[in-house]
């Protein structure tokens, strides 16, 4: 199992939302996040501190899947998400020990 | 629990399903067994909810979707819909809980609704996609009289405007469908349920016979007359192939994975044990007989759409305009039918009349039409095939700027095309099982007439090729050209030589169709040279006279150049998007003007190197008449190889002079200059040494650059000048950080190895992210000692993996050979690569022992990588 996690421009997420589905994805995972990349933010001092002022709303987006089906999912993420300009985010891949759902006690990828 | 018999059922559900499984582990009838399944789960839940321990009223239990259908794979969701009276009962909310989650830890996948009686009416005025879900169910359990009530409301709600609403919403949902489905890689991984020609095109047939007839079979509409007995019959077994296609697609990937990937296609052919043969691999006829079973279908949907939007004709309005053509047919609007069908059976040559008919009035055909042609087929005698005015009818819709193609697709498909030149048959759906050729050999064949005549009406359409319909304009066989656009592959489907074989067919082809000799001397000649220009531009050195007027010489004058210039671009273009690119466009491109320009001297000679090389010396020491260094510059052109001096252009020269200058003070000089399209040229000078372009393939693959070509040229003083033409920037945004990331590299890997060599085997290793198998061919290394007058030619064939170049670059150098020019192009995943190379000494290699050796190192170095 994998988790992938994919942060996006938010205009993006439905895209990514609809490709998903279609691969048969049955659930995932989607939070409102702050950051920044290369894009950086921009610079400012206060009271003699440098600090970002900018961090830029992204969402997180995250899905675990079994192994097999890491590259198809990646791979339609990337399409959906690309805007080919700056700022289009990241997707990255975390091995993923167990999982357990909750109301049924089962585990592992059955559990998925 | 509410259900007291819950455990038992899912206890049977899952031992059935078990079964189901197994029973997949070879090849079993496809639409009985989903049929047999889904009979039997919905026994055993009416069974289980109907035994009279739970209330009966208010509330009903619905199959529907695939369900509904009866149809179901042991992977497939499970479509419930639960429908009660105003409010929800509590113990029915218990029913629904329990038996849902029930299912879904059992294993099912559950796609459930609840709703009350009137909003699930609502549901499915407003969305489609629950309307077309509903349109088939089944009564499972509850109260059997609401059931059909709420069936009757739902159908009732398909009166005149209902089903005009319906069909206006279906066709935007098939065209959809078709866009999102119907992109290049689905049609060499068709989508088994989605894709044209798809399990869906059969539900939509099924829909519609259920809101026009009231019942889905497709019997209901073969009463009715909108499917022959025929269109039944080829319905009913593409439909059950596709089952079978998708149990077994289900059982290998364990999931419900509809789209048929080619790790895939392989095994399923020998799962449903399709046999290798002289005609091709065992894969190539799986998916020949696929795309056949998915094209009748899709064809066949085609119709019955065009049937249930005709039946919604208002009658009373004056209808389409209508005019009677000669023959006499139909033209009503802009559909096209046999006035008098019986005429046919006394004259078949009133087919080809159809056709020209439909050609010159730019018709569509009426279905009347298409079963009329497919009737007629077994009346046509090959002597109609030779009768001229057939054949001047035929050429008439060949040549049609407009309708060609759409009206040889329609030939070609009512099975008219293979009648008439028998030569077509074998060439029906056959697949070419690589990732490069994305068309079966037939539908190639009319693309590339379709191309041919984009070339010729668009004025400039494509900027890599400017003036491409000037070319035209003074051909005087312009429909040998066509007829060997339509023919050029007709030799496919014996193993190599194709084109060799398929002139010769085409001679015969030729005298049936009463072409003059000449005409079809022409047409064997386009025939059997139509890679020559591709095969030359890709993988020869054009700066080397020695292919040009091999070119020269076998092509012989102006006009055939012209000829097979234009099927050539037309035939890349019709093989997919990995056969035209703008760097294959500038090498045809080259090549063509300078066999032109062989041509038009006559003499069939090439220019002396000598005397180039002497030419462009002195417009270099031209362009640097102001130049303080001049006397330097002199002194340098006649150090350089005759090769450089003819290759390059004059302003180059003069940059390249000043980097080499720099090479002692910076170790690698680079400079780089954006090309047409993606394409960017990459100079550098650095100090020479063994392994340098090993090394230089390395670093740019490294930092993901795809090398098209490279030019090495080695100064005596010991500094190497490499130009190459690089793809694939991954980031065009910010090149310039990646140019000087490239540069450090380099001079990183220059002053120590290891870095470079721990990172290239670090990218080696596999990813999780690259596992998808493609068709691969066997590893091929050919080396040629006459190719050209000063250097050996290695062309080495392989599949595209990670950093391959690199490997067979530095296996080259691990064996003593120098390379001076190399032309890589990746076709869809297999790759070429030739290489112009020499010994150390810069002589050619020469004697057969050191090919053998090189040869041998090469494979094995490829079956390492």
């Amino acid at each position: 199992m994998k988790k992938i996690e994919a942060i996006i421009k938010p205009f993006k997420l439905d895209d990514v939302k609809e490709t998903l589905s279609g691969l048969g994805i049955k659930g995932m995972t989607v939070t409102e996040v702050r950051g920044f990349g290369r894009q950086k933010g921009h610079t400012e001092i206060y009271r003699g501190a440098e600090y970002v002022v900018d961090f830029l709303p992204k969402i997180k987006v995250e899905v675990v899947v079994p192994d097999n089906q890491v590259p198809e999912v990646v791979e339609s993420i990337r399409k959906a998400a690309n805007t080919g300009k700056i700022g289009d985010g990241k997707i990255f891949v975390i091995p993923v020990e167990e999982c357990v759902r909750i109301r049924t006690g089962e585990s592992g990828e059955q559990a998925l | 629990m509410v259900l007291s018999r819950l455990p038992g059922l899912l206890r049977r559900l899952k031992t059935l399903r078990q079964e189901y499984v197994d029973a997949c582990l070879n090849d079993v009838p496809g639409l009985i067994s989903a049929q047999a399944y889904a009979q039997t789960v919905l026994q055993h839940l009416a069974n289980a909810l109907g035994d009279g321990s739970v209330s009966r009223e208010r509330w009903c239990l619905a199959a529907v979707g695939g369900f509904g259908r009866g149809e179901l794979s042991f992977a497939s969701d499970l479509d419930l819909l639960f429908v009660h009276h105003q409010k929800l009962p509590a113990t029915i909310e218990e029913i629904v809980r329990e038996l849902t989650y029930g299912l879904w830890d059992a294993g099912f996948e559950v796609g459930h609704s609840t709703a009350s009686f009137s909003h699930i009416l609502r549901l499915v005025r407003e969305d489609f996609s629950v309307l077309t879900n509903c349109l088939e169910a089944q009564f499972v359990a509850g109260d059997r009289a609401l059931y059909d009530q709420w069936r009757e409301s739902f159908l009732e709600g398909f009166g005149a405007n209902g089903r005009r609403r319906f069909m206006r919403v279906l066709q935007g949902y098939c065209e959809g469908r078709l866009r999102r489905y119907g992109e290049s890689s689905y049609i060499l991984e068709p989508h088994v349920k989605e894709g044209g020609g798809g399990l869906r095109d059969m539900h939509t047939i099924r829909w519609i016979a259920m809101v026009f007839r009231g019942n889905p079979s497709p019997d209901a509409l073969r009463e009715c007359g909108w499917l022959t007995a025929e269109e039944k019959l080829w319905l009913d077994q593409a439909y059950d192939f596709l089952w079978r296609v998708r149990l077994q697609l289900h059982r290998m990937t364990q999931r419900r994975q509809d789209q048929l990937l080619f790790g895939e296609q392989e095994q399923m052919a020998g799962r449903l044990g399709f046999m290798e043969s002289e005609h091709g691999s065992a894969v190539e006829a799986f998916m020949r007989h696929y795309y056949r079973q998915s094209a009748r279908i899709r064809r066949i949907t085609a119709f019955v759409l065009e049937r249930a939007r005709e039946s919604q004709r208002r009658t009373p309005s004056p209808g389409p305009k209508r005019r009677i053509l000669p023959g006499p047919f139909l033209l009503e609007g802009r559909h096209l039918q046999f006035l008098e069908p019986d005429l046919v059976g006394k004259d078949p040559r009133l087919l080809m009349t159809c056709f020209r008919e439909a050609a010159r009035h730019g018709a569509h055909f009426h279905h009347q039409a298409g079963s009329v042609i497919r009737e007629n087929l077994g009346l046509w005698k090959p002597s109609m095939g030779e009768d001229p005015r057939v054949v001047r009818q035929f050429f008439e819709i060949l040549l049609h700027p407009q309708q060609a193609f759409d009206v040889l697709k329609v030939m070609l498909e009512t099975g008219f095309l293979q009648t008439f030149l028998p030569e077509f048959a074998p060439l029906r759906y056959r697949v070419q099982y690589d990732v490069y050729h994305l068309y079966t050999v037939d539908e190639h064949l009319l693309r590339t007439v379709r191309e041919l005549h984009r070339m010729e009406r668009e004025k400039d359409e494509d900027p890599r090729l400017p003036g491409l319909c000037d070319i035209f304009v003074p051909l005087e066989n312009r429909r040998i050209l066509y007829l060997a656009a339509l023919l050029h592959d007709v030799g496919k489907g014996n193993g190599k030589g194709h084109a060799a074989r398929g002139a010769l067919m085409v001679r015969t082809t030729g005298a049936r169709l009463g072409l003059l000799p000449e005409e079809t001397d022409l047409l064997s000649f386009l025939v059997e040279h139509h890679l020559l220009l591709a095969e030359t531009a890709l993988k020869r050195d054009l700066m080397d006279e020695k292919p040009v007027t091999a070119c020269a010489f076998k092509i012989g004058d102006r006009e055939k150049l012209r000829m097979l210039y234009l099927l050539t671009i037309a035939d890349s273009r019709a093989t997919g998007p990995g056969a035209w690119n703008t760097w294959k466009a500038s090498l045809l491109r080259e090549l063509y003007a300078k066999v032109d320009h062989v041509l038009c001297r006559g003499n069939g000679k090439g220019e002396d190197l000598r005397r180039r090389s002497e030419e462009s010396q002195a417009r270099v020491l031209r362009l640097a008449q102001e130049d303080p260094r001049i006397e330097k510059i002199r002194a340098w052109l006649d150090r350089v190889s005759y090769r450089y001096l003819a290759s390059q252009e004059p302003e180059s020269m003069l940059i390249h002079y000043g980097m080499e200058q720099r090479v002692d003070r910076e170790t690698v000089v680079l400079e780089t200059r954006q090309a047409e399209g993606g394409l960017w040229q990459i100079t550098l000078a650095v100090q020479d040494r063994p392994g340098l372009f090993a090394l230089i393939t390395g670093v740019l693959w490294l930092r993901g650059l795809n090398i098209l070509s490279a030019d090495i040229y080695t100064r005596p003083y010991g500094v190497a000048l490499d130009v190459l033409m690089v793809e694939g920037l991954p980031d065009p945004l910010h090149a310039q950080e990646l140019w000087e990331r490239i540069r450090a590299d380099l001079v990183e890997a220059l002053h120590d190895r290891t870095g470079l060599d721990a990172r290239l085997a670090a990218k080696k290793r596999p990813s999780i992210l690259h596992q998808r198998t493609l068709p691969k061919k066997e590893d091929r290394v050919v080396i040629d000692e006459d190719a050209s007058d000063f250097h050996t030619v290695i062309e080495v064939y392989t599949w595209d993996r990670p950093g391959v170049l690199h490997a067979v670059t530095q296996t080259l150098y691990e064996n003593r050979v120098s390379i001076r020019l190399a032309k890589i192009s990746t076709p869809g995943a297999q790759v070429a690569d030739v290489f112009y190379v020499t010994d150390l000494g810069g002589s050619k290699l020469g004697s057969s022992q050191s090919g053998d050796r090189i040869r041998e190192a090469l494979l094995e170095c490829l079956a390492r990588v």
